[in-house]
């Protein structure tokens, strides 16, 4: 194509090509440095999960936390495998990308 | 040949746009530049904004939960968000630790007699208290980096200086990092449950888990417990804060007074933290070594160095690396279950450096929100 403009002399036809396709290179990094600062300033609420062990036989189970979870904490639920009491093992968060909401 | 401008009147007009651009960019080149980092750094002020309103929201809102009469919460919120510290002339360094240590007491009592008169409620209890309190410190520290960035861009925009605007657009990304952190502190705070800087209790505590504790000395010094107990044909005294709400004690003091009290018979004191990672090293990785580690001001830190010098006490450490937005968000399960490697390490040290029958202080430092 550029061989074919320049055999026909029309030099100011490549100029204007290679002006728009600076002012849209422009164009693309300014909106993807932009889209990855707002990255960057994303604040995600975090999924915070509880884990639980049964005091009789060591069996162990996940579930969201709930208000007043504390590590050591003996609770209601009872051990799916032996009936046993259960109490609360490690609390912490996930990174689960896809299960986390944008708040800002 | 590429960009020879044709001899025309649009090459005329293009020739004269270069010669244009040319002399504006050697003289208002900075001025546009200027412009352009104030534009960027309002984004970023705009940004600190909405986080310093959402704290404040979260943390109002969860005071609202408790507190009995909203307009004395309203006012007294306020009040404690502009509250400062000043902190002691250190021309002369001499007793600045005591000194500091007094003001820090006497701020951290004005702070927490100020969240029980805003709420107002007396069948609120201590750990619920202390949590709350921490989520409002967390907002304090976002709204006060809200007002510093706001300053300079301000003056920046006041005085027209470049270079003030490049100074705050170049520490952007820390603040950023800054602010994230403490808007997930709040949210920790918010739901009770353990941070990353709790990593440290909650190593202790799992050792004590399914011992035979010989005695629980509850509030052995201000907010912070000790329990006794044989482990390895050892005795143990195992350093904590109170949990499980939010707190950090005192356990300079706690091992200051336990050294004091057994005299020479200790053996060594090993502590357990959260240390802050560089940028490359994995969150959760285990690091042995040895002196004081805590953080904070200093004085906890302090008081420690000085009780084992003077007793001649080795003192171990052991830490658990993260980064800062990880000291003070919600504990990562990676770090979480490094207790079980920590445990075995801090065993490993026992039977390395003590003999049976020995005196073993373990401290676990750091904030024990959601471990008792």
């Amino acid at each position: 194509m550029i061989e074919l403009m320049l055999q026909l002399g029309d030099n100011a036809i490549i100029d204007y090509l290679l002006i728009a396709l600076m002012i849209l290179f422009v164009f693309i990094f300014t909106f993807t440095s932009k889209s990855q600062k707002s990255k960057r300033m994303m604040v995600k609420k975090p999924i915070i999960k509880t884990e639980l062990i049964c005091i009789e036989c060591g069996f162990k189970e996940i579930r969201d936390f709930k208000e007043g979870d504390y590590i050591a904490k003996e609770t209601e639920e009872t051990c799916k495998r032996c009936g046993g009491k259960m109490k609360i093992n490690l609390i912490y968060s996930l990174e689960e990308k896809k299960e986390k909401k944008r708040i800002l | 040949m590429i960009f020879q401008l044709p001899n025309d009147s649009m090459g005329i007009i293009i020739q004269t746009i270069y010669i244009l651009l040319f002399f504006v960019l050697i003289f208002f080149g900075q001025r546009i530049q200027l412009q352009l980092t104030l534009m960027e750094l309002g984004n970023m002020i705009g940004q600190l904004d909405r986080m310093r309103i959402n704290a404040r929201n979260e943390t109002y809102g969860k005071l609202k939960k408790y507190a009995k009469k909203e307009e004395l919460l309203k006012d007294i919120f306020e009040r404690v968000l502009n509250s400062f510290v000043i902190f002691p002339e250190s021309m002369d360094p001499a007793g600045i630790v005591q000194k500091m240590e007094h003001i820090m007491d006497t701020r951290e009592n004005r702070f927490l007699n100020d969240v029980k008169r805003m709420l107002n409620n007396p069948d609120i209890d201590e750990a619920s208290l202390k949590t709350l309190s921490n989520m409002v410190e967390a907002t304090m520290a976002l709204d006060m980096l809200y007002k510093i960035a706001l300053h300079f861009y301000l003056l920046a925009k006041k005085t027209g200086n470049f270079y003030i605007a490049v100074q705050l657009q170049m520490q952007a990304p820390l603040i950023f990092s800054f602010a994230k952190a403490y808007l997930q502190a709040v949210y920790a705070f918010k739901e009770g449950a353990p941070v990353g800087d709790s990593v440290g209790p909650l190593v202790v505590s799992k050792f004590i888990e399914g011992k035979k504790i010989k005695k629980h000395h509850k509030e052995f010094v201000k907010d912070t417990d000790v329990y006794e107990l044989e482990h390895l044909k050892r005795k143990i005294y195992v350093v904590k804060a109170s949990g499980p709400g939010g707190n950090v004690g005192k356990p300079g003091e706690a091992i200051k007074k336990l050294l004091e009290k057994n005299k020479n018979s200790i053996k060594i004191v090993i502590m357990i933290d959260a240390a802050l990672k560089l940028e490359g090293e994995k969150t959760g990785s285990v690091a042995e070594g040895v002196g004081a580690a805590i953080g904070g001001i200093g004085v906890e830190k302090f008081k420690i160095e000085e009780v084992v010098t003077k007793f001649e006490v080795p003192l171990y450490a052991i830490i658990i690396k993260m980064s800062l937005a990880e000291a003070i968000s919600i504990i990562k399960k990676e770090i979480a279950e490094t207790y079980e490697d920590v445990i075995k390490r801090i065993e490993r040290v026992i039977e390395e450096e003590t003999e049976e029958g020995d005196k073993i202080i373990l401290a676990g430092i750091g904030n024990t929100v959601g471990v008792p």
